[in-house]
């Protein structure tokens, strides 16, 4: 036997998908353990063992593969619980951080509170050096000034040092001394220095991600030593793997030192799982959508791919590096529903969490959330929510709609209810046309893949309002991050600064500075223990305008280029830019800022075998009959009920809206006009019938 | 209290109204998006020095989320001059631009690009860009002419005019506009970034308007005024009725007007609001007058931050507040007065007056004072590469007046920009000018004490690297700092400074034109944010974290807040009562004295 095992650490459930030699998908959920996620991953780690009448000893012997979703390093940012870390910039520099550009988070809150800091500034100093725009030294660096900043920093108790010095992205050579002197002077410290963190233009956000590895980067590297050596104590051989934000896996050897790769690995594996779907069922563009207790995130695969962004946030730092750009908003089954102070009906940011929890959960929720309206619409099952496991209170629910919202706005509850609902799934409407039409994306060339706790119920009626054609709903859908952490691959990012003209560029330059990275980022996947066949490379430029500030990332042709090569760059970037911003200017020239390479070390992905045909018998899943509410009707009708994991067994079946699709994690809506039919995978296809 | 939201006198369900409500927030949005991430000038893409609204067919303001507040009610008053000028004469596929002060605009740097979108031939809404260009012409490059005493001298002045027709840009327009800019490429490239911001707008809306059908929009968008303005009578019925006075000044005019005044009575009367404006120092001969959308603009913003935070800014929620400016005066000011400063200088000093007088009505909503703009503006030819470059100085930013319950915020934009402008990288700027930036750090004591401690200040110094660059100073704060409320002291003046410790030294004024060359340095300790309530009841553990950090030094630590501080930076509880108990007497002492003068 042999398996894959993907682990994801949510904030309420750890989540693990086992892969086994029959390729089956098995699913094991436990609660999470914040206080130490590993136990956590231990229990579902035996459930698994248990299932496959194994010990925990042979289980994990038998693992091939172990992917680990963690979250010990997002949290630490969210939690602001990083070490003690010290900055060193160059002298007359030290308050770039806490400067923020000038930064106010709401133009027009007088008060915004800005993060804490997390590098105060008696723990910054700068030391004496300095280079120009070339990268030439025009002060040299001090190194006996660098000996006493050192000191200074260690007395007062750091032990994480972050360096970052302006210019250093051109020439490395202070910091690549200092961190020589740091580790000469104070060999306990963890050190960062940014020209290797993120070796790039602007020293905002450039420290601010240099800074961000080094507050959770010995965090990081403790939790998972700790984790590996217990795991491969209990009869782990394979090394185990680690999410990153950028959609890859990553060793621990390289999540200890580039840490900051974590911090938005979260739903990163969503977006893998999302590719590998969209490559299994032929359906290369998607957008999916995973809805939780509290926040909805969107990603958008178009033919096959992921879309990157520089611009991502953690705790109010900004993350520069490329991350999968996924897009969250405060919208989820906790979602509290209220009036403002004109009246108007509002749904979230705030969410009554785990604790309270929306009225329906029992535990003294006044507030009326999300799940309630969608119990009051006859949407949930009070008794089979979560299998069972939780007994949902439908007085409570009716009375804090009525309470909350339908009596101050005068409406009857079901109007109420349905308002909630309706606001909701327009507040995540508009979350999609950010990440398609904004983009130049018409939703309508997409599917809507429906994934979390809470996204089933809603996404029908949300690709109708957004106008998508289909909805599919995987089996997988309530674990659909573990999932996709076993189908991605070890990935390297690396970008260099080449600031040249599209009209002048020669392409032997290119060239050279590609391979250079290229052998860079070979020789880490090789240390990693890719075997050279298995390594992929893919290049990309970010460009604008001459003038523009603001830089539009273009692929890049694999092969060795020529001067033949330039002019069909050029037209990509005319091309995207028309895309992005509805204009372009073909006959403009067009300056280059960054080069981007991406190295690839290919994992065996699973393969998702087919559903043998277990005949069409529709009947045999139907459970019941309840009064769901639907628009069309204008009030409640008496709704069939089915039972999803009967149904999804029956490759085939068809079901028509207006129907209710219950399972043990998620509970699916069919809404009229639409119908459901059941693929080859097991996946409901949802679309106008 | 909740007020009920009688929209059904419209006949549209609350949920619809709700959606629509938020949707044309997210498109507003966008529209600032497309411009940021598109136009060529640092100005826009880094500093986001424009903004963004989209007014119904009156016209009036229906959503602005996006962009500065210097623009907000401004940008409605452009919008009504183009439906006067052009009334019976606006076209699917118009486009129209405007930038004079005396027919709808605020300074000739910002130029206004407003789209008129049709629906099946009926004009439904209007899409508004206004924008800060770097060079809109005049006596001086980067158009902030310090010496400027009439409009004309300024740059160029555009009235309500097309731009487009059927989509496609006048050319006999757009030369006329870019032969009198020093950057006609750049201008122009960003006048079509603004132009496809509102492209973006119009697709939106016509696809809005498809999905909710025309009445249903229409209805929407009435009762969205009457939302706005019911939520801002609501509020301020809630303050004490009276008249509440307040008064700022400007260092000058950058001629023989000194210490100009602007005051205020603000009449809370009912759920209605009088800002008369008489008392106020008549218009300057210099550029610090204020045409009347900038002072509108300012009073609204003034109103809107403190009582009405949770209103949306649409025309319904500026209806309850009236605004008596004799003409002649500073803030209404009569062609051809220069203007050009006023968006800045001015429009700081009326938020102020407006905020001091609303402080005695609401004492816990109102912040103490923010830093004003220092400047200057460099211009200069770049030796590196023979271009022409613009510097606004935005990395020159000073300290956020604290608030009732929290400090200030150190480093931000001042005070009629709140912290909406981003200054960019020391990176960036050596890349685009040729300097090299010998500092950018804190400036300590900066802040002004208080209980709740103003933001700080910066020191800001700089090298030229360029035999031949010109500073053009247009700020302000160098006389008077920001003010401190309920026994809150001032933040710091601004400082700036050529060859500072040279024998060349200059103190450079608030107003004036300068040269510096190859090797000059320029030296700006920006103003620091007035403090909030009495300092001697600052935390003691706060100031200790002050102390530590370098914000504030040991001896303001003792001589003001009276903390005692060991070597170690640990509290001497004993000598701290006994020195906050003198101070306290001798603070005492002298009120009684100030009395009996």
């Amino acid at each position: 036997m042999s398996f894959r095992f993907g682990i994801d650490i949510g904030g309420t459930f750890t989540d693990g998908v086992a892969i086994g030699p029959s390729k089956a998908i098995d699913i094991f959920k436990d609660l999470s353990t914040p206080e130490d996620p590993s136990i956590g991953v231990f229990n579902v780690l035996r459930k698994a063992a248990t299932h496959y009448d194994l010990s925990l000893k042979e289980f994990l012997g038998e693992i091939d593969l172990l992917v680990l979703g963690t979250t010990v390093a997002t949290n630490t940012m969210l939690e602001y619980t990083g070490v003690a870390t010290g900055l060193i910039t160059t002298e007359g520099f030290r308050d770039a951080l806490e400067m923020r550009r000038g930064h106010k988070p709401d133009i027009w809150d007088l008060a915004p509170q800005r993060p804490p800091m997390i590098v105060p500034r008696y723990r910054r100093l700068g030391v004496k050096q300095r280079m120009n725009y070339l990268g030439e030294v025009i002060t040299p660096l001090d190194e006996q000034d660098a000996v006493r900043v050192i000191g200074e920093l260690r007395d007062r108790g750091v032990e994480s040092i972050a360096v970052c010095l302006l210019f250093s992205y051109i020439n490395d050579e202070h910091e690549q001394r200092l961190r020589e002197i740091i580790t000469k002077e104070y060999p306990e410290a963890y050190v960062s220095i940014s020209s290797e963190v993120l070796r790039q233009v602007r020293e905002y956000e450039r420290t601010s991600t240099t800074v961000i590895n080094s507050y959770v980067g010995p965090i990081v590297s403790r939790y998972l030593e700790k984790l590996r050596t217990a795991l491969e104590s209990e009869g782990l051989e394979n090394e185990f793997l680690v999410m990153q934000s950028n959609g890859g896996v990553m060793t621990i050897a390289f999540a200890s030192s580039h840490s900051v790769n974590a911090v938005l690995s979260g739903p990163s594996g969503g977006a893998i799982g999302g590719m590998f779907m969209a490559r299994t069922i032929e359906a290369p563009n998607l957008i999916i959508v995973d809805m939780g207790g509290t926040s909805f995130d969107v990603t958008l695969i178009d033919e096959g791919r992921y879309e990157m962004t520089t611009e991502g946030e953690i705790g109010g730092y900004r993350v520069a590096m490329p991350v999968i750009d996924i897009h969250t908003i405060g919208a989820g089954g906790g979602s509290i529903a209220h009036l403002d102070q004109g009246g108007l009906l509002q749904v979230g940011p705030q969410s009554a969490g785990a604790d309270p929890g929306p009225a329906c959960y029992g535990h003294g929720g006044l507030e009326p959330t999300v799940t309630d309206a969608n119990l009051v619409l006859g949407y949930l099952n009070e008794d089979y929510f979560l299998g069972g496991e939780i007994i949902l209170d439908k007085a409570a629910a009716l009375k804090a709609v009525e309470d909350k919202i339908a009596k101050p706005m005068g409406l009857d509850t079901m109007t109420a209810a349905n308002g909630i609902h309706k606001l909701t799934n327009a507040n995540m409407a508009d979350a999609i046309r950010v990440m398609s039409i904004q983009k130049g994306y018409d939703p309508r060339e997409f599917a809507l893949l429906a994934a979390g706790g809470a996204g089933p119920a809603h996404a029908v009626r949300l690709a109708q309002t957004v106008g998508l054609p289909r909805v599919i709903v995987p089996p997988t859908a309530s674990v659909f991050c573990a999932l996709g952490m076993l189908e991605s691959d070890l990935k390297h990012d690396y970008v260099f600064t080449l600031t040249d003209f599209m009209s002048t560029i020669d392409s032997n330059n290119l060239n050279s500075e590609y391979e250079r990275l290229e052998s860079e980022g070979r020789a880490a996947l090789l240390e990693e223990g890719t075997s050279p066949e298995d390594i992929r490379f893919e290049r990309e430029m970010d460009m604008r305008y001459v003038g523009q500030h603001h830089e539009v990332t273009v692929r890049i042709p694999d092969h060795k280029l020529s001067a033949k090569d330039l002019p069909e760059i050029s037209r990509r970037f005319h091309e995207t830019h028309q895309r992005l911003y509805m204009y372009n200017e073909p006959e403009a020239d067009i300056e280059t800022v960054n080069i981007r390479l991406t190295a690839i070390g290919l994992v065996t992905k699973p393969e998702i075998s087919k559903l043998s045909s277990n005949g069409t018998d529709i009947l045999g899943a139907l459970k019941s009959a309840r009064p769901a509410f639907f628009e069309e009707f204008g009030g409640y009708e008496d709704t069939p009920v089915y039972d999803g994991a009967k149904l999804r067994n029956q490759p085939g079946s068809k079901v028509s809206g207006p129907a209710i699709i219950e399972e043990f994690t998620t509970t699916t809506v069919v809404i009229p006009e639409w119908g459901c039919t059941i693929d080859d995978f097991g996946n409901l296809i949802i679309e106008r019938w | 209290m909740a007020l009920s939201l009688d929209t059904s006198i419209h006949g549209v369900d609350p949920v619809t109204f709700s959606v629509v409500f938020h949707r044309l927030q997210t498109i507003n949005k966008e529209m600032g998006i497309t411009m940021m991430r598109t136009s060529r000038s640092q100005i826009f893409a880094e500093v986001h020095d424009f903004s963004c609204a989209i007014c119904d067919w009156v016209p009036r303001v229906v959503a602005q989320v996006d962009g500065i507040p210097s623009h907000t009610a401004s940008s409605m008053i452009a919008a009504k001059s183009i439906c006067e000028k052009f009334e019976g004469d606006i076209f699917p596929g118009d486009i129209f631009i405007i930038n004079d002060a005396y027919t709808g605009g605020t300074h000739l740097a910002d130029l206004t690009v407003i789209k008129p979108i049709f629906v099946n031939d009926e004009m439904l809404f209007m899409a508004i860009n206004r924008a800060h260009h770097e060079d809109v012409g005049g006596m001086t490059a980067g158009s902030y002419s310090p010496m400027a005493t009439e409009i004309f001298h300024e740059g160029i002045r555009i009235p309500p005019l097309r731009i487009c027709r059927d989509n496609q840009p006048i050319r006999d327009v757009v030369e006329m506009v870019k032969i009198n800019t020093r950057l006609p490429e750049m201008l122009w490239s960003d006048i079509r970034a603004q132009i496809a911001s509102c492209d973006v707008a119009e697709a939106r809306l016509i696809a809005m308007v498809d999905e909710y059908g025309r009445d249903t929009m229409k209805a929407i968008l009435e009762g969205i005024q009457v939302y706005a303005e019911s939520q801002m009578r609501a509020a301020i019925s809630e303050l004490p009725e009276g008249t509440y006075v307040g008064e700022a000044i400007l260092d000058d005019d950058g001629f023989d007007s000194k210490d100009v005044n602007i005051k205020v009575s603000l009449k809370v009367e009912g759920d209605e609001i009088i800002a008369d404006f008489n008392g106020t120092h008549p218009q300057t001969r210099g550029p610090i007058n204020s045409p009347i959308a900038n002072s509108a603009t300012s009073v609204y913003v003034a109103v809107m931050t403190t009582i009405g935070s949770h209103v949306p800014r649409t025309e319904g929620a500026y209806s309850p507040i009236k605004i008596i400016a004799p003409e002649g005066c500073l803030i209404n000011p009569l062609p051809p007065a220069p203007v050009a400063s006023a968006t800045l200088d001015t429009a700081c000093a009326i938020l102020e007056a407006v905020w001091m007088a609303l402080a005695q009505a609401v004492p816990d909503k109102v912040p103490a004072g923010w830093n004003r703009k220092a400047g200057p503006t460099f211009t200069g030819t770049d030796p590196r590469n023979g271009r022409f470059f613009i510097q606004f100085c935005f990395c020159g930013m000073g300290g956020a007046g604290a608030n009732p319950d929290a400090d200030g915020i150190s480093f931000t934009s001042d005070g009629i920009d709140l912290g909406g402008l981003l200054a960019p990288n020391i990176e960036t700027m050596e890349l685009q000018c040729p300097q090299i930036n010998l500092k950018h750090e804190f400036l300590t004591d900066s802040g002004g004490a208080g209980e709740f401690r103003g933001g700080l200040g910066i020191t800001y110094k700089i090298k030229w690297l360029a035999p031949e660059v010109s500073a053009s100073m247009h700020g302000d704060g160098v006389i008077h700092p920001p003010y401190g409320l309920f026994g809150g002291q001032p933040g710091t003046v601004n400082r700036p400074v050529i060859n500072e410790g040279r024998d060349s030294q200059i103190n450079m004024p608030s107003k004036g034109l300068f040269k510096l060359g190859v090797e000059d340095t320029y030296t700006l300790y920006s103003s620091g944010g007035g403090g909030w309530g009495d300092p001697l009841n600052r935390d003691p553990e706060k100031i200790r974290e002050d102390v530590r950090n370098e914000l504030v030094s040991v001896e303001k630590a003792k001589s003001v807040y009276g903390v005692a501080l060991s070597k170690n930076l640990e509290i001497d509880p004993e000598a701290t009562q006994k020195l906050r108990k003198v101070l306290k007497s001798e603070a005492s002492k002298q009120s009684t004295k100030k009395e009996k003068k």
